[in-house]
């Protein structure tokens, strides 16, 4: 009887920790695209808009990674302006390469507030993949 | 309750490996259809889908019809399902219909492979 109800208990734990593994599926999904293509911002924002829309509340972060010569492209405000428009709505950030930018001599004042650097694009890529489980695609 | 796990064991399907391959030059469908086919030899009964989406300007290639037969033939029989990004040909002035009628047109490729990724599949870009 005893072991009856020992494995029973077996059976009901087992169940329980199924269950609990299912449940930390409730995480956000996170994303990140890097690319060297300054145009290929409008294809990339457009996505983030289509998978906010479709994630709802388990929508968490977009990021998108610039990096490579046409970061130079950053400079152009004007240009800019309109993609930052569409990517503070879609709550899309923008990140730059430092090292493209020193390369390039372009100072952190050159560039749009909203545009944010970090020190170096693929060791970021591979952060966010490692520590924050980012899906992600390098275009 | 034995018998009961038992069933419910024999019921989950078992885990298959699914893949994604985007890439933005025709000639790498050859590799990447190679790959294909060695996963699905090493995979076996756990290979599941793999699936390639063509984006970029190398979409105007979609329609030279006579380099794309040998890739789609193979492709079929790999068991890979090969995609144009819808957003591509709009921005090359591609026509869908000039694309081998095979190849599934999906709206926007980065959008496609995002969900493919939510849903498991393992994914590198070319």
């Amino acid at each position: 009887m005893m072991k009856k109800i020992g494995i029973l208990i077996l059976v009901f734990m087992l169940g329980f920790s199924g269950f609990a593994q299912t449940k930390t599926g409730i995480e956000k999904n996170n994303y990140v695209v890097s690319t060297s293509k300054i145009p290929q911002l409008e294809p990339i924002i457009l996505t983030a808009e289509a998978l906010k829309q479709e994630d709802g509340h388990k929508f968490g972060d977009f990021q998108i990674v610039l990096y490579g010569r046409n970061v130079k492209e950053l400079t152009d405000k004007e240009k800019m302006s309109n993609y930052i428009k569409k990517a503070k709505a879609a709550g899309v950030e923008i990140k730059v390469c430092k090292l493209s930018i020193n390369f390039l001599k372009i100072g952190i004042k050159d560039l749009h507030p909203y545009v944010k650097v970090v020190d170096h694009a693929f060791t970021h890529l591979l952060q966010l993949q490692k520590n924050k489980n980012y899906y992600s695609i390098e275009l | 309750m034995l018998f009961s796990i038992t069933t419910n064991a024999q019921n989950h399907n078992p885990e298959k490996n699914n893949y994604v391959v985007l890439t933005k030059k025709i000639p790498q469908l050859q590799p990447i259809l190679i790959t294909a086919e060695e996963l699905q030899a090493e995979d076996a009964h756990h290979f599941g889908d793999f699936q390639v989406i063509v984006c970029g300007q190398t979409v105007k290639g979609l329609t030279n019809n006579e380099q794309m037969q040998k890739f789609i033939q193979r492709a079929n029989k790999a068991n890979v399902a090969l995609k144009a990004c819808g957003f591509s040909l709009k921005k090359f002035g591609v026509d869908p219909k000039a694309i081998p009628s095979e190849m599934e047109v999906v709206e926007n490729g980065i959008l496609y492979d995002f969900q493919l990724q939510k849903k498991g599949y393992f994914s590198i870009e070319l």
